[in-house]
């Protein structure tokens, strides 16, 4: 019951936003059907011709008052039609979209679960060495690392990395020379031009993982139940392994969802320096180029995305705790 | 606590002095700065990416200007965007979040709901959305916008600390002696959230420096002045600075500013975190 409650209101945010951002995108000084019009005129279409041209583009709901636009968009959202690219002539947004998203959910998730790796464990060594040296760097460390943004660790990486040392592409998914397809060579290019996309997160990501990890197990060491365990003397190692890393990863698991936002909105950046043409590079490129139907479905997904995974992890946070069920 | 205890525990690690100077540095730069130069950087087309020297500290930029003059009149541009986004972050989570906590009920529910809309929604992207919508020229509105998606946390937070103090005895005291909402609020709660308040504030200076320098190395904001996020705009994408080894200290200085003044920030933290918590002391 309280699933369906959450799911719920979860529908009503997705429903929220989106028409927040219909709204918010018509208040464009310059609407895309006048821009596209004065470009094609300057293209040296007649005015007739151009109106022709954009009416062809558009649809003629475009021209409609506001409240019935704003109904057509729904009634194509409901179909699964979020419209036609204005930047890329005879293209669906669906269709763009489609295309973008694997790039983004590969470098976003890899890089997600490396960062959750190196964070577990660098965490789990400083509450157990705390107060002593290594903590000491780790915690300093990742003070200084956490959340800085993805722009200065891709820039560098890509400065020195790509364009002086020649290590790693300066751009695209995958080499021109290989046919996409399931064989060797095109998952070799595919995994040679993510990593240091994937890089990036990682040294902007890890950190914070780090230190949830040593705050969280810090705090499970202090349990009684641990003391209970070693004083039975079970060995340190199973110790570590099923009292304590079990209980400190549980609210980092909700975390992990929690920050896909903040990874999916990271990847703007991250994939604007790479040439990376995932959805963060789309959107960005259709906020410059005022192609709003794009720019609309974008942001769509993305929150849309991210509302779904906030909607996992608080159902997913119940099934693994069972101390919150009640 | 006495200043002299303050002062005590302020030297007695060097990274409180190292931190708490090097901020003081960056407030001086923004301060002082850009009146050290003059307002247009002259440029000298026989002397672009130079490389360090007496004259030019950090070497020069594309158009031959002093790149160490970019990075001092560029704090300025920087710091007071980003206070100016903390402070407005901080008093509109503060507010939202104590009114929150304490009256409950139906306002509780519905402020929260909204908190927890702007905390779900992807911050970057709705920054970058509105900016490509609303032309943001003034610093003031470019403050505003970067601080729309950075309340919502702290908002959060201070409710569920008022939510446990708003039981307390000293609470139910004055309410007994009907000192009023605003009193009880302000004059009750609040002095209790100060250490959070404080912290959270320079850590949300930090969090709208990273914002806006991303924001402008993006393009998505229109620049007339020059700071770290243009500079590295214009190193990315129109000096072809990226793909030669010539111009690495006008890549990389901005970028050590950034970091530099998050050292500080954390550092100085640390410290005020000390000061604000004795148990931290003991060790």
């Amino acid at each position: 019951m309280k699933i369906v409650k959450r799911a719920g209101s979860a529908l009503v945010m997705v429903f929220a936003v989106t028409t927040a951002t219909f709204f918010l995108v018509r208040l464009m000084p310059g609407s895309p059907y006048a821009t596209e019009l004065y470009q094609l005129q300057q293209q040296g279409y007649s005015v007739v011709q151009a109106e022709n041209q954009v009416r062809v583009l558009f649809g003629f709901a475009v021209q409609g008052p506001l409240w019935l636009q704003y109904l057509h968009y729904l009634g194509g959202l409901v179909h699964g039609n979020l419209g036609t690219s204005i930047m890329y002539p005879g293209e669906s947004v669906l269709g763009l979209i489609g295309k973008a998203v694997p790039w983004t959910v590969l470098i976003v998730c890899v890089s997600l679960l490396i960062c959750f790796a190196i964070g577990v464990g660098l965490g789990t060594l400083a509450a157990y060495l705390r107060g002593g040296w290594f903590d000491q760097i780790v915690t300093i460390g990742s003070s200084l690392l956490n959340g800085i943004p993805q722009y200065l660790t891709a820039i560098l990486l890509f400065y020195f990395l790509a364009t002086l040392g020649h290590l790693f592409p300066i751009g695209g998914a995958y080499s021109p020379a290989v046919h996409p397809g399931f064989n060797l060579g095109f998952v070799g290019s595919v995994f040679y031009h993510a990593m240091l996309p994937i890089l990036s997160f990682v040294f902007s990501g890890f950190a914070g993982w780090a230190l949830l990890m040593k705050s969280s197990t810090v705090s499970v060491l202090g349990e009684d139940f641990i003391f209970t365990a070693k004083a039975m003397a079970i060995r340190e190692r199973d110790v570590v392994i099923s009292y304590v890393s079990k209980n400190a990863m549980l609210p980092l698991f909700t975390s992990l969802l929690l920050s896909l936002g903040f990874m999916f909105g990271g990847s703007v950046y991250v994939e604007q320096v790479f040439n990376y043409p995932g959805l963060g590079q789309l959107f960005l490129n259709s906020t410059n180029s005022r192609d709003f139907p794009l720019m609309q479905g974008c942001f769509l997904l993305l929150t849309t995305a991210v509302i779904t995974a906030n909607f996992v992890a608080d159902v997913l946070y119940t099934r693994l705790d069972p101390r919150i069920r009640q | 606590m006495t200043f002299a205890d303050l002062w005590k525990l302020f030297v007695r690690h060097p990274q409180n002095v190292i931190g708490v100077t090097m901020l003081a540095g960056y407030l001086f730069m923004a301060v002082v700065g850009p009146s050290l130069y003059p307002a247009i950087l002259p440029t000298n087309a026989n002397a672009i990416y130079l490389p360090p020297s007496w004259v030019h500290p950090l070497g020069t930029d594309y158009a031959g200007r002093d790149v160490l003059a970019l990075i001092v009149i560029g704090t300025r541009a920087v710091l007071e965007v980003a206070s100016t986004a903390a402070v407005i972050t901080v008093v509109v989570g503060v507010v939202i979040g104590l009114w929150s906590g304490f009256l409950g009920g139906r306002v509780d529910m519905i402020l929260m709901r909204i908190t927890d809309m702007f905390l779900t929604v992807p911050g970057l992207p709705l920054l970058i959305l509105i900016a490509s919508i609303v032309s943001m020229t003034n610093p003031l509105l470019i403050a505003v916008l970067l601080s729309i998606t950075a309340w919502g946390g702290l908002a959060r937070a201070v409710r569920s600390q008022v939510l446990s103090y708003r039981e307390r005895e000293y609470v139910e005291a004055a309410r007994s002696l009907r000192l009023g909402t605003r009193h009880i609020l302000f004059q009750e709660i609040t002095p209790n959230l100060m250490p959070y308040i404080v912290m959270h504030l320079l850590l949300a200076v930090t969090g709208a420096i990273y914002a806006e320098v991303g924001l402008f190395y993006l393009g998505v904001f229109p620049y007339k002045s020059n700071n770290w996020g243009v500079m590295l705009n214009l190193a990315y994408n129109q000096g072809g600075a990226i793909y030669s080894s010539q111009s690495m200290f006008y890549l990389i200085a901005p970028m050590a500013a950034i970091l530099l003044l998050q050292l500080a920030i954390v550092l100085v933290l640390r410290f005020v975190e000390e000061v604000f918590n004795p148990r931290l002391r003991v060790s």
